[in-house]
């Protein structure tokens, strides 16, 4: 019967997560240590980069709009462009 | 009827603050329209006349034919017919014009002009250019933690901040960038977010553009795969693929074959796992060769010479690679 099944399921489900939990909490507990160690060290390589990294021209990273100012030919806006901007008036 | 100038006080940039800190990660403007307006708005005011500003250089004097002094240039918060937006305007000057395509576009061709077609001000309302981005099939969003870093965040509008700060390498920021593109999203947050990615948005390039977005996505998800908590040094890769995707989802760079020749490469690269994404490492200094991989990445007509691309691009792996003390106790 589904329920019976159901029930089975769970049951077997807890009892693997019961075995299992020593064992998860080390992995866990692990992980944590690694990923610690990781932001240490992260921190010490963006100390030490910090002078190479100010000698990148601010051109060429993050958030940067490569692009230089332009004759422009026409100021005009399209027409729908125009419409939307109507379906704002008073 | 005339904008009204609104002056925040430390208790509303405060109460903004708490709104946008209580929303999800990423937020459709669509979700709330006014919240949305107000922080796109102030997250502009900010960098207004600031080193930061991106839009600074595109504003030029009709009279001289030069970008207006940096310094000159204002911003106020303002309530007009409804909309909440900002006037940006140059103390120096009354007639001024714009020189980069498609920014006329957004900024208000009737409150802003003067009669003779120059303006007197720009004015910017985002809940306008919400409904422009949708009509180009695209959808504006806050994203959080970038607003967090940025305008509710340790931003100094007097200093360099994009320019010194390492956020986008720590956070993995192409990864989020590249989720947004993907999905046909931009952020509207800032100048670089209004001068980069909407002025003179087309749809007709988003098609390749999400295409390489999901490219991008799917790399550097894939090589992080086995990493909770990366490296600098593996971090790098990614950030410069990063910024290649961004220059991509900037007009005048849509479709670029050039771009796309070296984000090619990249993502090879970065299959090849050739810098371990789990390893611990401490990175002694920042590559020299990503300059000429960005370099090269904006150079027209660079793809008909891949040795090039991946000569260069290997040369940043090594240099990486050399640069990085491993860390194993």
């Amino acid at each position: 019967m589904i329920e019976n099944t159901s029930a089975g399921v769970l049951i077997g489900a807890m009892n693997l997560l019961a075995v299992g939990s020593p064992l998860l909490a080390s992995q866990v507990s692990h992980v944590a240590t690694a990923d610690q160690k990781v932001e240490k060290l992260n921190l010490a390589s963006l100390k030490s980069i910090e002078s190479t990294w100010l000698k990148v021209p601010m051109a060429c990273k993050a958030r940067n709009f490569d692009a230089s100012p332009v004759e422009l030919e026409s100021k005009a806006i399209s027409f729908h462009i125009q419409n939307i901007y109507k379906l704002f008036e008073a | 009827m005339e904008p009204k100038i609104i002056r925040f006080t430390w208790e509303e940039v405060a109460l903004l603050r708490r709104r946008f800190e209580n929303l999800a990660e990423v937020t459709s403007f669509d979700a709330d329209i006014k919240l949305a307006s107000r922080v796109a708005s102030y997250g502009i005011f900010r960098e207004i006349g600031t080193v930061n500003d991106e839009l600074a250089r595109f504003i030029f004097d009709f009279e001289t034919a030069k970008p207006v002094r940096l310094e000159s240039l204002k911003a106020e918060l303002i309530e007009w017919n409804g909309l909440f937006g900002l006037r940006v305007f140059s103390t120096d000057c009354q007639r001024l014009e714009l020189r980069t395509k498609g920014l006329y576009d957004v900024v208000h061709p009737e409150i802003s002009k003067n009669e003779d077609g120059t303006l007197q001000s720009l004015y910017i309302f985002p809940e306008i250019i919400n409904k422009i981005a949708q009509s180009e099939g695209i959808e504006l969003v806050l994203v959080k933690s970038w607003g967090a870093n940025s305008i509710f965040g340790g931003f100094d509008p007097s200093k360099g901040y994009y320019q010194t700060n390492f956020w986008e390498i720590e956070n993995n920021d192409a990864l989020k960038f590249s989720n947004l593109i993907r999905q046909g999203k931009i952020a509207l947050m800032g100048t670089h977010d209004l001068v980069a990615h909407i002025a003179g948005l087309d749809k007709g390039h988003w098609p390749l553009l999400t295409v390489n977005a999901e490219r991008v996505y799917q790399a550097i998800r894939s090589y992080f795969m086995s990493a909770s908590r990366p490296s600098i040094s593996a971090l790098i890769l990614p950030y410069t693929i990063g910024v290649v995707l961004d220059d991509l989802a900037q007009p005048p760079s849509y479709s670029s074959k050039n771009h796309i020749a070296v984000l090619d490469e990249l993502l090879l690269k970065i299959s090849k796992n050739e810098i371990p994404a789990n390893l611990p490492t401490l990175l002694t200094q920042f590559p020299g060769s990503f300059e000429k991989i960005i370099k090269l990445s904006r150079t027209p007509n660079i793809e008909p010479q891949p040795t090039v691309i991946k000569a260069a691009v290997s040369e940043m792996i090594q240099e990486i690679l050399k640069a990085s003390l491993i860390k194993l106790t």
